[in-house]
């Protein structure tokens, strides 16, 4: 194919950036055209996605992908009849719409895995193409694509044709001679200094644009003289029903020399013959030589940095390292001070500050909008709604909200497993929401904010709810829990025996609400991640799922503590402060010990007991607390002493040890010891296990 | 003096890609811009001696952004960067004055024949 090919020159290291900028305009069209359904009289949408379709239309030509340019092709004509009000924006051109998107989309992705040509888009181009109406014949030779007016905006078949079709007849009529007749050879003639030249123009073989050429020519010609005729006529040259060349009759006071020489400074000109028809009859004019230098105004402004995309890995490497460099500052520190260098203090503590500053540069690199994948959402949940017959208002908030690239990476799938339950299970059909007395139309919310040093992520539905006995009695059923249990569980508890594995395929089967349906995956993904899951429900009211993420993983400030002679890393993400509890302090609430601060029941956990280290803590000596929140709940841990806060590196625990609730993972110390670090939201919801039953 | 240049594109590719061209015969581009209204900005900022100007951009449309550099600057070479079937688009940025058009996908020889003829022409 003549168009697909870039002449000598290697496309191949444009690639990369041709697949994500490629893919970045398919996420962006993505959106668009759902905002076109649900305003499809929006014009300026329209041109919008007209715009998007025809740059990624211009990239694939450019790289020599046919496929994806034919296709874009099709999709940029149905929607510039969109455009011209020929069209109207039916859930069926939508349809067809999205599902070019969809095959862009897998051609791209064939692209970047070096397979490109595996997809068959034959059929949806052919669907695309019954889809335009065909347009009345203009032209009488309506069989070959050459009918269309070359000057039609936003339609590309007459320079298409001029392609394949220009060795036609149309060539031919360029041959022979251009005749004038005497009266204007009269005419002209009797003016002094004006000549008539007959030229003959070849244009390069491999001008496209070939009427825009003419044009810039005549425009030229206009300057130097009058252009009296023309070889085809002017209509078929704007048509571009001709060859290569033309020929052009003009009258004009200039050197046969100087047309010719400015004939072909003029791109694509291959060649240029002037011939004199009918000499002037008076003296020459001086032919004008507009000879004006090129001003210029040597400006050098170096090149402003805009951005440069990085490999992923490559900053994950630079983040291993940045964290190994934290150990090691740790480690220099320990050792340090032991030792009374006030130089090396200072010297230290500027070391101290420069990693630190590194590694918040490192982290702001990998820091991308959740929009990324929070765009990829809005199609599947209209999508799935539509096949479900369900009227869904898809509510996206927060899209600028940056996380860590490797966490919005993990947590992607388990957006879409809550977000798919909502759908699915959450919002019924418009008439069983009517007969709940709700308005047919549920709503499903997706919400990004940073909390602290955390960013929440919230999947809410206005649907079903969740009915917690229904799901307690399943649960037994299942054997999870035994019936005594359930007389002690309250809503609270919903999350734990939801995401109870095994519980979630159950719950499928009987259909008891579905909600369960991936939750053990969700919950794990997030708690392996350093975050952790708030699950919230009212039964006929809705669903609200939240994550809560670490802005970034790997490094973490930690508040560090001894327990029983181990030392333990406290994230902070979840501190809210520490104190310290005199034993008078502690009361017994329902078998539960709490202490009260400000006004507020605090549960206490004692990390001796719940680590197995004993009552280490005798019941006369007050001891520091750290005061943890976790979602609506306050937890107490109780220990020996406060170290200190400090950043750590997470190190993830092996298989063997993965299973534990309670850990995190583990980390070195600067000494080189190693300190597990607390789980504290497993801990809180495992609270029940301890010390007896609360409320 | 190398001659300097001012590339406009909506797509960061087509961007590279015609820098690369460029740079490979020795101009300089000395900025780039995404929409009409940042060329007209980087054009009276930067008063490049070419400017490569895509004509479907969002803000503003190539065609607009010639004309506005063209009333501010008689003078300007404009190179319009075109798709097929863009004919009468083409034809309305050369008479708002653009010098001359090249036609995506972009043959590099093809570049550099309009680049170098737009920075030789004397208007």
């Amino acid at each position: 194919m003549i168009l697909g090919q870039v002449r000598d020159m290697d496309v191949s290291q444009y690639k990369e950036l041709f697949v994500t900028e490629s893919q970045e305009y398919l996420a962006t069209l993505n959106e668009q055209l759902l905002e076109l359904e649900n305003d499809p009289d929006n014009l300026e949408l329209v041109t919008e996605i007209f715009r998007a379709a025809h740059t990624l239309k211009g990239m694939s030509a450019t790289m020599g992908y046919d496929q994806l340019t034919g296709l874009a092709h099709e999709m940029e004509n149905v929607l510039d009849q969109l455009r011209s009000g020929e069209r109207k924006a039916t859930p069926e051109i939508m349809d067809m719409l999205f599902s070019c998107l969809d095959t862009l989309g897998a051609m791209v992705e064939d692209i970047a895995r070096d397979e490109p040509g595996s997809i068959d888009a034959s059929q949806l181009v052919s669907a695309l193409r019954t889809l335009r109406k065909p347009v009345p014949a203009v032209a009488p030779e309506a069989d070959t694509a050459a009918h269309t007016p070359g000057g039609k905006r936003g339609t590309e078949e007459a320079s298409e044709a001029s392609l394949t079709a220009k060795e036609g007849t149309a060539a031919q009529r360029g041959e022979g001679e251009l005749e004038l007749d005497d009266e204007l050879k009269r005419k002209y003639g009797a003016i002094p200094g004006v000549r008539i030249l007959s030229l003959r123009v070849e244009l390069d073989d491999a001008c496209v644009l070939k009427s825009v050429r003419v044009f810039m020519i005549f425009k030229k010609l206009a300057q130097l003289g009058e252009v009296i005729a023309s070889r085809p006529p002017m209509k078929d040259l704007e048509e571009e029903k001709f060859g290569y060349s033309f020929e052009v009759m003009i009258a004009t006071r200039e050197l046969p020399a100087n047309i010719r020489k400015t004939l072909l400074s003029i791109s694509e000109v291959k060649e240029a013959n002037v011939e004199i028809v009918q000499e002037a009859t008076a003296k020459e004019k001086e032919a004008k030589a507009p000879e004006k230098a090129t001003e210029k105004a040597p400006i050098s402004v170096a090149k402003k940095m805009q951005s440069v995309r990085v490999n992923i890995s490559r900053l994950d490497k630079l983040m291993n390292r940045v964290g190994e460099l934290v150990i090691n500052r740790t480690r220099v520190s320990e050792i340090a001070s032991g030792l009374e260098t006030p130089e090396l203090r200072a010297a230290l503590d500027q070391t101290a500050r420069l990693i630190e500053e590194l590694q918040d540069e490192v982290m702001k690199t990998r820091m991308v909008p959740v929009e990324q994948i929070f765009n990829r959402f809005p199609r599947m949940v209209r999508d799935l709604a539509r096949e479900q017959g369900k009227e869904i208002d898809f509510v996206v908030e927060g899209k600028e909200i940056e996380l860590d690239r490797t966490i919005l990476d993990e947590i992607s799938d388990s957006l879409m497993h809550m977000l798919r339950n909502a759908v699915d299970h959450g919002i019924k059909t418009p008439e069983e929401r009517k007969k709940r007395g709700k308005p047919p139309r549920g709503t499903v919310r997706l919400a990004a904010y940073r909390d602290r040093n955390y960013v929440a992520i919230e999947v809410e539905d206005d649907g079903e709810g969740i009915n917690c006995d229904d799901v307690f009695t399943q649960a037994v059923k299942e054997g999870l829990i035994s019936e005594q249990e359930v007389g002690q569980l309250s809503k609270s508890d919903l999350l734990r025996i939801i995401s109870m594995p095994g519980f979630s395929t159950s719950a499928e089967v009987s259909g008891v609400s579905g909600r369960g349906v991936g939750m053990d995956v969700v919950r794990n993904k997030t708690e392996k991640l350093g975050g952790y899951v708030i699950l919230e429900s009212e039964p006929l009211k809705g669903t609200k799922i939240t994550l809560r993420l670490p802005l970034a993983l790997a490094i973490v400030q930690a508040l560090m503590v001894e327990v029983a002679g181990e030392v333990y890393a406290v994230p902070m993400g979840t501190v809210r402060e520490t104190s310290v509890v005199v034993p008078e302090d502690i009361r017994t609430v329902q078998n539960q010990e709490v202490i009260f601060l400000r006004e507020e029941t605090i549960p206490l956990l004692r990390l001796d007991q719940l680590l197995g280290c004993g009552h280490v803590l005798n019941g006369t000596q007050s001891f520091p607390v750290v005061i943890n929140e976790v979602g609506p709940k306050l937890v107490a841990l109780g220990v020996h002493s406060l170290i200190g806060q400090q950043e750590i590196v997470i190190g993830t625990l092996d298989e063997f040890l993965k299973g534990i609730e309670g850990f995190a993972g583990a980390t070195i110390l600067g000494t080189g010891r190693v300190a597990l670090i607390l789980d504290v939201p497993s801990l809180v919801s495992g609270m029940k296990k301890v010390g007896g039953r609360r409320r | 003096m190398a001659p300097t240049v001012l590339v406009v594109d909506d797509a960061l590719f087509m961007r590279m890609m015609i820098k690369d061209i460029l740079t490979k015969d020795g101009l300089v581009v000395v900025g780039e811009a995404e929409n009409g209204l940042e060329a007209v900005e980087k054009y009276a900022e930067l008063k490049p001696d070419l400017v490569t100007m895509d004509i479907v951009m969002p803000e503003m449309d190539g065609i607009e952004a010639v004309r506005k550099i063209i009333k501010a600057n008689p003078d300007a070479k404009i190179l319009m960067c075109s798709a097929m079937g863009q004919q009468p688009l083409v034809v309305e940025a050369l008479e708002a004055g653009a010098k001359d058009f090249i036609v995506k996908p972009f043959q590099p020889a093809k570049v550099i024949e309009a680049a170098r003829k737009a920075l030789r022409d004397e208007g």
